[in-house]
């Protein structure tokens, strides 16, 4: 099982290396980092750029104040679409396997079917965790560079609960390929779950159940709401994101290939 | 080497695989006959695990096959009609990866590699699999078919998708492996089949409908003798001394009996000097045979 897995493993790492897809994602995660402190930063002058033309419609600029937070809204705003692109990368790493029969060599010669379901699951895991504090750090970076030190507590907690929603979206991700025929089914199958689960936030006392309430974390960071409505989603997502792990790799076993 | 006893398969409500019980021993080419949908993959897949059967038991070396398991993957190489594999890498690679998910160490996984790519004829490829063509591509899944020195070697149809030249490469390549490990080999060529199997098992239908050693087949298959002579005089004279042949040329004569005539048939040959070109026992080919016992299942 061991070396199965850590074999499993090397080949998923060379699979993103020399398909770009590394490259790509990394790529996406510093764009994004850059991004947060740069729009913000851009945002008073273009403004002013804008301001005489916005006058002659009847609206007055006045002069606007940004600082760190700015960029942390703007960091909250683009980390939605960061997990999309990550998801989109990703959502055929199962299916395109089992359709292209690739697995069919490897699992003969002895590879484990919870090792596949494993080698994927880390290196997704550790290239969202890799990508995405990159991402959170780079931010940090430009903001102390031009705005100083600001309270940082509150922003990391909100990052985390946010970075523990990707994680659950991997393990949704893992769930949904096992009967997926392909990334596109995969795809869809996880925007149905979001959207089932913004239907169900509308019925009273369940929204703070829900792991994309952690979708929200942004609210955290600039000062609404308390961290315990959020410890409910990411307790929610904990468990929910175990099961969905373990579902993916009862149903890989059982799966035809 | 492998055992199955009363397996079955059915995928709905059509039965795949219909009680079939085989044994392969060691070290033999076994050819499992049967037309395309036979289900002749379907039996190896659940051979291999890739497939649960619905009763019966299989047995790899004495231990029972588990669906979704793989421990007894470790004694069988396999090679699947359409091998795949990742185009990222190059064949050693491949290779290596196949010794890693085995267990086999770096220094044993090189040697290994490096062996088996000289075996067949892909030792000098640096380019990555994605510029394989499909006789490559095939070459490399015997390779690593081979790559943890299986007891038994299971190929689906290995040579039906090849052209000539890369079917015969193919051929002699499992035929050189006799003796190393037992070759579970299906298709539907049966020209193949009697090229280089020792023993047969064919399937119609899900069905087992015959099997045992070739020699078997063609003794079972023989259906009389031709004697070829070099003149017509001497085929004109043969043919008053053993009545009963038909004449199908100025120079041959076919004859029904079996081998107790070609017996008589040797014992008249060496009475007088004949002048004679050939003496051989008609056999029907595993064609022939197979079409023969086909029909008589179907009625």
């Amino acid at each position: 099982m061991k070396s199965g897995f850590l074999a499993f493993t090397k080949k998923e790492w060379r699979e993103l290396w020399r398909g770009g897809k590394l490259f790509i994602l990394l790529a996406i995660f510093v764009l994004f980092g850059i991004m947060n402190p740069a729009i913000a930063k851009l945002t008073p002058w273009l403004m002013e750029q804008m301001a005489d033309e916005l006058a002659g419609s009847g609206l007055t600029v006045s002069a606007m104040s940004v600082d760190a937070s700015t960029s942390w809204a703007q960091f909250f705003k683009n980390a939605p679409m960061a997990v999309l692109l990550f998801l989109v990368l990703f959502a055929g790493c199962l299916t395109n396997e089992c359709r292209r029969r690739t697995l069919i060599p490897l699992l003969t010669r002895g590879l484990s079917r919870h090792s596949v379901i494993a080698a994927k699951a880390v290196v997704m895991a550790a290239v969202w965790t890799v990508g995405y504090w990159l991402c959170f750090a780079i931010t940090l970076g430009y903001n102390m560079y031009f705005w100083g030190d600001g309270e940082m507590a509150r922003t990391a907690l909100a990052a985390t609960f946010f970075y523990l929603f990707g994680l659950w979206m991997i393990a949704m991700l893992l769930a949904f390929s096992v009967p997926a025929k392909s990334g596109t089914s995969v795809l869809a199958w996880l925007v149905l779950l979001v959207a089932v689960c913004y239907i169900a936030g509308m019925l009273p006392g369940v929204a703070q159940w829900l792991p994309t309430g952690l979708l929200s974390a942004g609210a955290l960071a600039a000062g609404q709401g308390k961290a315990d409505e959020f410890v409910r989603a990411a307790v929610a997502a904990g468990i929910t994101g175990i099961a969905g792990y373990g579902a993916a790799v009862a149903g890989f076993l059982r799966k035809r290939i | 080497m492998l055992e199955l006893s009363h397996v079955s398969k059915r995928f709905g409500a059509r039965t795949v695989v219909d009680d079939v019980s085989l044994f392969v021993p060691d070290d033999t080419i076994f050819g499992f006959v049967g037309e395309n949908g036979a289900g002749k993959t379907t039996t190896m897949k659940m051979v291999l695990g890739l497939l649960r059967a619905d009763s019966g038991e299989i047995r790899v070396d004495g231990t029972p096959v588990c669906f979704g398991k793989s421990h007894t993957n470790r004694l069988v190489g396999y090679l699947p009609d359409v091998p795949e594999f990742y185009g990222f890498l190059t064949p050693e690679e491949y290779l290596l990866l196949c010794g890693e998910i085995s267990g086999v160490s770096n220094k044993e996984g090189k040697r290994r590699a490096e062996e088996l790519l000289e075996l067949v004829g892909l030792s000098q490829t640096k380019q990555r699999i994605h510029g394989f063509s499909r006789g490559m591509k095939q070459r490399l899944g015997i390779a690593q078919a081979l790559f943890g020195n299986p007891r038994l070697l299971i190929c689906d149809e290995p040579t039906s998708a090849l052209d000539p030249a890369g079917r015969r490469e193919i051929l002699e390549l499992l035929h050189s492996l006799k003796g190393r490990t037992a070759v579970l080999f299906s298709t539907h060529i049966l020209s193949d089949v009697e090229r280089i199997c020792d023993e047969c098992a064919m399937l119609h239908a899900g069905r087992l409908i015959k099997q045992g050693p070739l020699s078997e087949f063609r003794e079972s298959g023989a259906k009389g003798f031709v004697v070829e002579f070099l003149g017509a005089e001497d085929a004109g004279e043969f043919a008053e001394l053993l009545p009963g042949g038909i004449r199908r040329d100025a120079l041959t004569l076919e004859y029904t009996q079996g081998r107790e005539g070609m017996q008589k048939a040797v014992e008249l040959l060496a009475g007088k000097p004949f002048a004679l070109r050939r003496i051989e026992q008609k056999e029907r080919t595993l064609e022939e045979m197979f079409f023969g016992l086909v029909e008589a299942e179907e009625k």
